[in-house]
Order: structure tokens, then C-alpha cells, then sequence
């Protein structure tokens, strides 16, 4: 029966991995799409086979051993008892049990020999995905601070600064320079690329690199306080072309388009608090406890990978952002609910 | 057999209980305290399963919202924390206190009030601990406490109930080290040589060790942090040059090491069960007695394998990955020799070895995901994802809770004199074993589909659903386990059959006493001829004409009006003394309350409440340490060294307490190693040292105080062959001149703190500087308190108590000679090596 569980884990384990195919799996390491990530995947796979095969090899051995008819070195063989030693021998005792049949030959052939042969296998691979797993050589840098609860994103070439987003060109590494302004983050997208930390005392480097157009979403991967859980981010890698243009589409301050409803949103919001602790390029509003809004009206999602950024989403987290992320930094807004739909449409604008 | 009888009853009143309240607060004996250990640590752990119960609840389905995130942290921290620090290590202390002298033959532990005084902070530290809850401030910064999430700028005083909670335990699992490593090294029968030991106590004695080491490392850290909460000194404070990382090293070179200071001893049951159940000797009983000294050494290399994704150099990592990989041949051959000893032995299955095959079941697989987080690229992909929540529940519920059910099963007939059901046994079994593989096997699957760990909830589209729900159901599986195990121990205790001394054929000493053993075990020590005593023709009977054996007849029913027994030598067991022990007392305890009002102090910042404490901690342990002329009246008049050839005070290595000194110096040195760790760790990362504005230490000065502190080593160590050499007044002289030297030291010390432009706030500097030496006096207060109460026995007391002064005056020396040692290394790290390096 045990060893059946065993099977049926292992079958699970399997049917789960392969026949998965049809979900977009936007977070998952077992659908690869940078070079990184799929030699990990190959990694895991090279790993799996050989686990699989010592596992059941050594349940096969352990089944035998309990199994197999009665039999001990005794049977006919009086001689071969149990730690006869000095000791015993003198004063003329000695264990009346038989011993096993194996001995310590079995034991140094299967416990050391065999796994020190396998394991070096291992270290030798290892070593081999460290090398294949430098950092390319490559000129586009990307910045991102950690910060309790999201992402700040910082293209220090391009002269962008946007938040919970990075955009990479396909094809192309980008070398990701990871900082903290609090506690310790860790930056994890899982379809590109292994994880590394955000500290608040040196500056970690890591890659992020994509072979095909896509969103691909990372989270915190390391405890950050009460609101870890919900800490997501979106990498998008677009064609070259597409990325150029959101490149220049992000250099430009935002244009809001002219109509009522968005001024007067912009009247709102600089009203009330949320100038305090978000920056706005080109306005007055320059916070910086908070995510930076200058194209908030061309992101895709808001509250740090949370929700779709659309209007209702918007009027919903402004209005009370502790019911959805409970315990993030930003208060509630105490603003009449028709501002509050002229403040989304005005960040909405914001592209 | 009359006067048998009559001098059972005699040992039976010199060992009985106490009774009655608050008698039972004064308890010291081994048996009962090794079993408020095992009792309070399973309360623990049921709080620790409903916590984890309560979390699945809360993971079963996406966007839940049965517990908020703030008390899903707590939860996830008060899990982890308790079954670590509360539940895996205390409940494997507690069976070793219980087990560990019936097992080599002794009739206690080597330090009966020490086993109370840990389990007295043992118990306060869970529930202060817990305490947090009452006061809304449960802590919720992970098992693992990284900074700079815990430092005062992030947490509260949620933070300082963590923090002051488990170093009570710590202080505890240290005090049980200590226990364990001297009771197993001088208490063993004679004949039990250290090639003789039974593989649980060998176990034991490497894991002593390494509670040593490890858990004096968390001690330090946890100080520090506290210190960066309660004083503000800057160890982890990246601003005033402290660093981050610090905490992670040290914790996790504490925190790897604890796997397998609870692994160890596991690994130990099993060797035990599983040769009774093949009914023969274990196969390569060197090769796992080699297995267990190398994973206890190898496990102190293996810590930066919990770093993998903290940037480090990729060389390094290359280096930890192969450490890692070692450890695992030392588990494949502990593996490999349960099963050849296995082999067509065609064993039963009843509970005790069901759960040594669940076991092995659940750890190969644990060892083999273990393996794959070694390899560095697959571990940066699933560190910090359920993967490892999965991985390290293999090993933790595989490896060590399996083993504890094993172990329970296996001796409780021998604890309670009561057999207890197969079949509600067998039914644990199968519903523990199941619901585990349930709850942990999804939880790869999860880690490599995108969860990552302690997150209180995951958004619908990662589409988890479904294997959360499975692991919920399967932790329901589980939980019923319990309480199916709870019901047989009820039944088993109120209605279980009467148990044989030894109802499964067991081939080790415990199983040769009464069940339930009398607290005393032995009435006559046994005699060891071989590793399986108890499977060798009369093998506990030595020939009644030998010397053993006449000794052994000399000490039956031996000694009757004070509780007493046999010291043997440390590696060959032969007899050499006969050694005191306590009757119950509440010193222990009040110890225990003083430590507690000490820390409750600090967390309440009622620093009035700490001194009282502290101050009631130094009378107790004054009281405990210095001898009772009521007891040294009882030895001096003693019979027994006429009677059998052994005497009843001893010094030097044939001494406990001087073993126990042994064990202290080594907890000493593991501590500044630390520090002087510490030091260098944040020196490698500051950009100047000392930072600018302070000066370089004053070497003159530095030089001078410190070449007391080893001129006072020196005078000390002159003094004790002054008293060996009969010449008292030298060694009295010895003793002043050298405490005049060393309260010169600190006059100096205290001289350079006081011209200093920094304080221990200023920078990391400052606090490395103001800490490491200011433990380093108080180290030298503590030698003067030792020379001056040396100084008042010396050439004083009876002749017949010399031995006892010798080993006062040894421990003197002994400890002046590690401060000196440490004074050196201090220096040479605060006031040499900024001008060299």
C-alpha cells in the first residue's frame, strides 16, 4: 500500500506536469520562455529522472528486504554470530542472535560507493548550469527597488520611472540592478528566470530575458511583512519595435486628454491628499512613498499586480484600498463618489 | 532477602518523588522531568498543528478570507517557531533525559537540578512565547526572524516576545546539551565502551555537541538583535554601517546544524527499533556510527545553502553545494544499513516499525528533493516557494516526527507499564502516513507552478486550486491521526494491558528494568560485555568472585540515604568514582524565575524588573553551586570508598562538574567566535574602519589591559600547581594577586570606554567595540567570582573534602585560562587588526 501511494504521487506528479499544456501558466517555472529558465526546466527534468530512478530502486530494496522469505546467516552457518569481540570472547560470551546476511560490504557498495558516483554526477552538473548561467554581456539596465508592498521600476538610460512593470525587448538580456528602500524582496518570474533577493545593503544583479512576446509574472519571493502575499509584478517583453515605442511613449510627459470629466479629476486629485505620496511628472505632484503615477494610465494592472487596470478596479482601490490589500500604505479616501469617478478617469488619461 | 527488601524500600524513600504541592515544583529526577519534557513539548506540538490547520484552512481555495493576512503571518510564525524551538528538539531532550541513564545503566543524569532548571525555561520561554497572544502583539516575522523585517524600525514588541521567548528555550536546549554530553561521557556501566553505545546515545552525544555550538550561535545573534531593539546599537542597522546579511549567516549557521540536531537523534530511535524488529544486530553499526560524527561535523559547512538567492559569489555557493551533497552518502548509508540489517528478517509490522518504514519512505524522498535544492540554478527557481515548504516537511515530519511516533510507541510500554492497542496504532499510522503524502506531495507542484511560501492568500488564475485543496484535506487526514493517537494513549494508560519488562525482545539495558522503571532504574549497575547486552547470554551478571562483580554486590541497594552513582570512565567505563546527586530542590526553579523576570524585564522595559531578576538568578545559582555543609557532612562520613575502593568526591576528569566546566568553556568559545565573527563579517563590507570621526584604538592602552587579563591566566594556572604541590598559602596568594590583575584589566578596559568619541550607538564600530569587550568583562567578573569563593576554601575546609576544593580550584583555572585565551583573541581583533589590515 505504501508503496503504491508512492506510484500514484509520482504518477500525479507527472500526469500534472505534462498534461498542463492548455492553462496560460504565466508563473511557472515548468513553462520556460527565456534560455535561463528552460535549462532550469531541463535541470529539473535531469533531476526528476535521476531521483525517480534512486527512489524506487531503494523502496524496491526495502520491500525485498522485509519480504523475502526468512533467511539469516545461521541457517547453517554457526559460525558467522554477532560482535564477537575481544571482550566477549575472553569471559566466553556471545550474542545468540543471528546476523544478517549482508553485511558491511553491502552497505559501503549501495550507501557510498553507488550515491558517491551519482551525487558527483550531480555536482558536475551543477557546476555546469552555474557557468552556463553568467549574466550576458548586455547594455540595457533596468533598476528596481523593492518596497513594502510593490515595485519600483527605473529605466536609468531611458530616463523612466514607472512602478510594478518592466518591459524588456524580445530576445535581448537586460541586466536587472536590485535595491530595497525597506526590508528584504525577492525578485521572482518564475517563466524567465530564478530568484534573487532585494537588500537594503548592496546592490544585487540579475538578467531578465525573454525569447518570445509575452506577460510573464513575477511576485516577492521573500517574507516582507503582512502584505508579502500580494506583492506581483508583470514583465512584458514586446518586439523591438513595440518596445521602442513604449520607450518613447514613456519619455514624453503624459497627455491627458482635454475633456470635463478629466480635469476635472485633476482637480481632485490635487485637492486631496494622494499628491502627498505620488509623483505625477510635469505637475506639482512629486511623493514618493508610493508608486509613481506619470503613465499610470498605461499600465496594466494596480495594486502591485493585484487588479486589471480599468475604472472600476481604480474607483474601487481609491476608495478603499484596505479592503482589497489590507495593511498596504495607502489610506482610505474620503472623496464623493462622483470625483472619485472623475479622479479614475483622470489617472486613467494619464498615458 | 529480607534485608533486600528492606534496603529496596530505603533507596526507594532516598529516590521518591516529591510530593504533593509545591513539592513537585522541587522535582529534579530524570525520569519525571525527562517526561514533563516530553508531555508539555506534545502540547506544543498539537498547538502547533491547529495553528497549521487553521492556515490550511485559510489556503484551501483562492482569494480566502477565513484569516486575515496580519494573522496569517502570526500564524505561519508561531507554526514554524513552535515546532522548531518548542516541540522537535524539547520532546527529543525530554525522551533523552528519560531514556538516556537507563539505557547505559546509571540511576540519573549527571546534573539532576540542571535537567529542572531547563525544563523551568523551557516552560516559561513557550508560554512568555504565547503570552504574546494575550497581549495582541504575536510575532509575525517568520521562524527565521530576518532583519531587517525585525528590527524595531519594522516590528514591535512582537518582535521581543520572539526574541526573549526562545532564548529562555535556547538556554534551555544548552543546559540539556550539557546534560546529555557529560551523562553520556562518565555515567555509562562498566564495560559500555564509547565503541559500545547504544546508537540512540551515540546519536546524542553528537547532537550535545552541536547544541553546543549551534544553539550558543542563536543565542549570540538573538542578543545582538535585541540589543539593536533595546539599546540601539547598530549591528543590522545599514545606516550606521551595520549589515543584513550578518543576521542570515549567523542564524542559518545555527539553523542548518538544527536540522539535524533534530535529525540525528531520530535516526537514533530507528537504530534501535529496527534491529529489535529483525530480531538481529544492526549491519555496520561503524559505518553508521561513522555517518552520524560526519553529518554532525559536515552539517556546521552547509549553512549558505539557505542563501542560494542573497547574492553571493557563485564560488562560494559551488562549495556549499558539495558540502551538501556529502551529508547526503552519510544518510544513504544509514539508509542502507537499516535495510541490509532488514534483509529476509521477514520483521512484524506493528506501530513502532511502521512508522521506522513510513520513515524511511518519507526521508529518502525529503533527502532526494534535498539533493536537487543543493544543485544552485534549480534552487534559485523553487527557493521560497512551497517546493521547499514540501521538501522540508519530508524531512521534518518524515524524518523526525515519524522516528518520535516510532520511539513512542516503542518504549511507552516501558515509560507507563502499559501495552497500548496495534490496531488504533496501526490506524495513526496509515492515516498519518496518507494524509502527510496528501498535504506535502502537492505542494511541489504548487512551488513550481508560482506559490511562493508564507503568502496568506494566491489569486485565482494561478489555478491552485485544487492541489490546495487536496493538502487541506490531507492535514484534516492528519489531524485525526492525532487524535486517534490521543484516544489509545487515554485507553491505553487507563485500560492497557499490563507491559513486560521487556514485551518487544529488546536487546538494550532499559529494557532489563522493571516497567514503569523505579526513578532510580538499577538497583545493581550492570555489566556490559557486548553492543547488544541484553541479547547475550547473562550478560548483566558479572562473575560474583571478580572485582567487578564484588563491586557490583559492594554498591547494590548503594548509596541508600543520598542519591548516588556510579562514574565510569569516560571512554573505556571503567569504575572510578561514585558521584552525588541532588534530592529535590527549589533552587532550580527560583533560578528559573529569576532568568524569566530578567527577560520579562527587558520586553517590559522595566529594566528595575530585570535586575531583580538577575539578581535573584545570582543568589540561586550561588546557593546551588557552592556545597551544602549538610551534604559534604554526609559524604565525609561515608562508608562506601572503604567498601568498594571508589571514592565519593573527586576531581579533574573523573569529575562531572569538571566536565561540565568543559561543556561551558565550549559554549564560551562558540559565542566569541561569533562575535569576533561579527566583527569581521561587517568589517568586510564598511568602506573605512573605524568609520571616520573615530580614531584607531589606543594599542598602548589595549595592550596593557589585556596583558593583565593573561598575566592573571597565568598567576592562576601557577596557583592551581601551587595547591597540587600541598602549598596552600602559594595558591591563596595565587588566587589574590591574580584577581588584583584582573580587576586591573578592568579598571583599563573601563578606562578606554570612557575615553572614546563614540558609544555603542554611533556606528557598528562602536557596538562591535563596546560589546565584544563588555562581554568580555563580565566574563572576567564572573573568574573573579570563582577566585574569591575558591579563595574562601581554600585550606579551610576539611581534609577530607580536598578533592571537592581541587576541582573548585581546577574549574578556576580552567576558566581563567579560556578567558586569558579569549582576552588575546579579543585584543588582537578590537585593537590589533585596524592597524593591520
Amino acid at each position: 500500500m505504501m508503496r503504491s501511494t508512492g506510484y500514484a504521487l509520482f504518477g500525479l506528479v507527472l500526469w500534472l506536469s505534462v498534461s498542463g499544456c492548455h492553462r496560460d501558466h504565466e508563473q511557472s517555472m515548468l513553462h520556460p520562455a527565456a534560455e535561463a529558465s528552460a535549462h532550469i526546466a531541463w535541470l529539473w527534468w535531469i533531476l526528476f529522472g535521476i531521483c525517480t530512478a534512486v527512489f524506487g530502486s531503494v523502496m524496491a530494496l526495502l520491500w525485498v528486504a522485509i519480504r523475502r522469505p526468512s533467511l539469516t546467516s545461521a541457517d547453517g552457518d554457526t559460525a558467522k554470530v554477532a560482535n564477537v569481540d575481544a571482550a566477549t570472547v575472553g569471559s566466553g560470551r556471545r550474542d545468540t542472535r543471528p546476523l544478517s546476511p549482508l553485511g558491511n560490504g553491502f552497505v559501503i557498495a549501495s550507501g557510498i560507493v553507488f550515491p558517491a558516483i551519482v551525487l558527483l554526477g550531480i555536482l558536475i552538473l551543477s557546476v555546469n548550469s552555474q557557468f552556463v548561467l553568467t549574466p550576458p554581456e548586455t547594455t540595457r539596465t533596468v533598476r528596481v527597488v523593492g518596497h513594502m508592498w510593490w515595485w519600483e521600476v527605473r529605466y536609468p538610460d531611458e530616463q523612466i520611472v514607472t512602478a510594478n512593470e518592466i518591459y524588456i525587448p524580445v530576445g535581448e538580456p537586460v541586466r536587472i540592478e536590485l535595491t530595497s528602500a525597506d526590508v528584504i524582496h525577492s525578485l521572482w518570474v518564475p517563466n524567465l528566470q530564478g530568484k534573487m533577493d532585494l537588500l537594503p545593503d548592496q546592490t544585487n544583479v540579475t538578467w531578465l530575458q525573454a525569447d518570445r512576446p509575452g506577460r510573464f509574472r513575477g511576485i516577492c519571493a521573500e517574507y516582507c511583512g503582512v502584505q508579502h502575499a500580494k506583492m506581483g509584478l508583470l514583465v512584458v517583453a514586446l518586439p523591438r519595435d513595440e518596445y521602442d515605442e513604449w520607450i518613447a511613449q514613456h519619455q514624453q510627459p503624459p497627455i491627458a486628454e482635454e475633456i470635463e470629466l478629466v480635469s476635472r479629476g485633476r482637480e481632485v486629485f490635487f485637492a486631496s491628499t494622494c499628491h502627498n505620496c505620488h509623483a505625477i511628472e510635469g505637475t506639482s505632484a512629486v511623493g514618493v512613498r508610493g508608486p509613481d503615477l506619470t503613465h499610470m494610465g498605461s499600465r496594466q494592472t494596480i495594486g502591485a499586480g493585484l487588479l486589471p487596470n480599468n475604472r472600476g478596479n481604480l474607483i474601487g482601490w481609491i476608495s478603499n484600498p484596505q479592503a482589497l490589500k489590507p495593511g498596504n500604505l495607502m489610506p482610505r479616501t474620503h472623496v464623493a463618489p462622483d470625483d472619485l469617478h472623475a479622479l479614475a478617469a483622470y489617472l486613467e488619461s494619464l498615458k | 532477602m529480607s534485608s533486600d527488601s528492606s534496603s529496596e524500600m530505603r533507596l526507594q524513600q532516598t529516590w521518591a518523588p516529591a510530593r504533593g504541592f509545591p513539592g513537585v515544583l522541587a522535582e529534579v529526577n530524570n525520569q519525571i522531568i525527562g517526561k514533563r519534557f516530553m508531555i508539555t513539548a506534545f502540547v506544543f506540538f498539537m498547538l502547533g498543528g491547529v495553528l497549521a490547520l487553521l492556515m490550511r484552512i485559510q489556503l484551501a481555495a483562492s482569494d480566502n478570507h477565513f484569516l486575515g493576512p496580519q494573522t496569517y503571518n502570526e500564524l505561519f510564525t508561531m507554526h514554524g517557531s513552535t515546532m522548531m524551538f518548542l516541540f522537535a528538539v524539547p520532546f527529543l531532550e525530554g525522551l533523552a533525559l528519560y531514556l538516556l541513564p537507563m539505557m547505559i545503566g546509571a540511576r540519573d543524569v549527571a546534573f539532576p537540578r540542571l535537567t529542572a532548571y531547563g525544563y523551568w525555561l523551557y516552560l516559561f520561554g513557550g508560554v512568555l512565547f504565547y503570552a504574546s497572544f494575550l497581549f495582541g502583539a504575536v510575532p509575525d516575522i517568520g521562524w527565521f526572524g530576518y532583519t531587517p523585517l525585525s528590527t524595531s524600525r519594522f516590528t514591535g514588541l512582537s518582535t521581543d516576545f520572539w526574541l526573549l521567548g526562545l532564548s529562555l528555550v535556547e538556554v534551555a536546549g544548552l543546559t540539556a546539551a550539557i546534560e546529555i554530553v557529560v551523562t553520556i561521557l562518565k555515567f555509562r556501566a562498566p564495560g559500555m565502551t564509547i565503541g559500545r553505545l547504544p546508537l540512540f546515545i551515540l546519536s546524542l552525544l553528537v547532537v550535545g555537541v552541536m547544541i553546543l555550538i549551534a544553539f550558543t550561535v542563536l543565542l549570540t545573534a538573538t542578543v545582538l538583535l535585541e540589543l539593536d531593539r533595546a539599546t540601539n546599537t547598530a549591528f543590522f542597522d545599514v545606516e550606521r554601517g551595520g549589515n543584513n546579511l550578518l543576521w542570515q549567516h549567523l542564524f542559518w549557521f545555527f539553523g542548518h546544524p538544527e536540522v539535524y540536531i533534530m535529525f540525528l537523534p531520530a535516526t537514533g530511535i530507528i537504530s534501535m527499533v529496527i534491529p529489535v524488529f529483525a530480531r538481529r544486530p544492526v549491519v555496520g553499526y561503524v559505518l553508521i556510527a561513522a555517518a552520524i560524527l560526519v553529518t554532525g561535523f559536515v552539517s556546521f559547512g552547509l549553512w549558505v545553502h539557505h542563501m542560494f538567492a542573497a547574492g553571493l559569489p557563485a564560488l562560494s555557493m559551488t562549495f556549499f553545494t558539495a558540502a551538501s551533497l556529502m551529508i547526503a552518502i552519510a544518510s544513504g548509508v544509514q539508509v542502507f544499513a537499516w535495510i541490509a540489517t532488514l534483509w529476509g528478517s521477514r520483521p512484524e509490522l506493528k506501530p513502532p516499525f511502521l512508522f521506522a518504514l513510513g520513515f524511511m519512505f518519507l526521508f529518502v524522498l525529503g533527502g532526494l528533493t534535498g539533493v536537487m535544492v543543493a544543485v544552485v540554478p534549480f534552487d534559485q527557481q523553487v527557493h521560497d516557494t512551497y517546493f521547499i515548504v514540501a521538501h522540508f516537511h519530508y524531512v521534518l515530519i518524515g524524518g523526525v516526527l515519524f522516528p518520535i511516533f516510532s520511539g513512542v510507541y516503542y518504549w511507552l510500554p516501558k515509560m507507563t507499564g502499559r501495552l497500548f492497542s496495534d490496531s488504533l496504532g496501526r490506524l495513526n499510522f496509515w492515516l498519518t502516513f496518507i494524509g502527510f503524502n496528501l498535504t506535502f506531495f502537492p505542494m511541489h507542484i504548487m512551488g513550481f507552478l508560482g506559490m511562493p511560501r508564507r503568502v496568506y492568500t494566491y489569486p485565482r488564475h494561478l489555478e491552485l486550486d485544487g492541489y490546495n485543496l487536496l493538502s487541506t484535506f490531507g492535514a484534516g487526514l492528519m489531524s485525526i491521526g492525532a487524535v486517534v493517537f490521543l484516544y489509545d494513549l487515554v485507553r491505553g494508560l487507563t485500560r492497557g494491558e499490563a507491559a513486560s519488562d521487556n514485551p518487544w525482545d529488546g536487546d538494550s539495558l532499559e529494557w532489563s528494568v522493571s516497567s514503569p522503571p523505579p526513578n532510580f532504574g538499577f538497583i545493581r549497575f550492570p555489566v556490559v560485555t557486548g553492543r547488544h547486552p541484553l541479547w547475550q547470554a547473562d550478560v548483566t551478571e558479572a562473575p560474583d568472585d571478580s572485582a567487578l562483580g564484588r563491586l557490583r554486590e559492594a554498591l547494590a541497594f548503594e548509596p541508600q540515604t543520598w542519591r548516588g552513582t556510579m562514574v565510569t570512565d569516560a571512554t573505556d567505563a571503567t569504575p572510578q568514582a561514585i558521584q552525588y546527586l541532588a534530592s529535590p530542590t527549589f533552587v532550580p526553579m527560583w533560578a528559573a524565575v529569576g532568568t524569566l523576570a530578567a527577560a520579562v524585564g527587558v520586553l517590559a522595559q522595566a529594566y528595575i524588573l530585570s535586575a531583580a531578576g538577575l539578581a535573584v538568578l545570582i543568589i540561586s545559582v550561588f546557593i546551588w553551586l557552592l556545597p551544602r555543609e549538610s551534604v559534604m557532612r554526609r559524604l565525609r562520613e561515608s562508608e562506601l570508598p572503604a567498601s568498594t575502593g571508589l571514592p565519593v568526591l573527586s576531581s579533574g576528569s573523573v569529575a562531572t562538574g569538571w566536565w561540565g566546566m568543559v561543556g561551558f568553556l565550549t559554549l564560551l568559545g562558540s559565542s566569541f567566535a561569533a562575535l569576533i565573527y561579527s566583527y569581521f563579517y561587517i568589517r568586510l563590507f564598511s568602506p573605512q574602519w573605524p568609520p571616520s570621526g573615530s580614531d584607531l584604538p589606543n594599542l598602548p592602552l589595549g595592550s596593557a589591559a589585556y596583558a593583565c587579563l593573561v598575566v592573571a591566566g597565568v598567576i592562576h594556572c601557577w596557583g592551581m600547581s601551587r595547591f597540587r604541590a600541598a602549598a596552600e598559602s602559594s595558591a591563596r596568594a595565587a588566587l589574590v594577586i591574580g584577581s588584583a590583575v584582573a580587576v586591573g584589566f578592568l579598571a583599563l578596559q573601563g578606562w578606554d570606554w570612557s575615553r572614546q568619541n563614540f558609544t555603542h550607538q554611533s556606528h557598528a564600530y562602536g557596538s562591535l567595540y563596546f560589546v565584544i569587550s563588555g562581554t568580555l568583562s563580565l566574563l572576567v567578573v564572573l573568574g573573579l567570582a570563582f577566585s574569591l569563593t575558591c579563595l574562601k576554601r581554600i585550606g579551610r575546609t576539611d581534609r577530607r573534602d580536598l578533592a571537592n576544593v581541587t576541582l573548585h580550584l581546577e574549574m578556576t583555572q580552567m576558566l581563567w585560562a579560556t578567558i586569558s585565551v579569549i582576552g588575546v583573541l579579543v585584543f588582537l581583533t578590537l585593537y590589533a587588526t585596524p592597524y593591520l589590515l
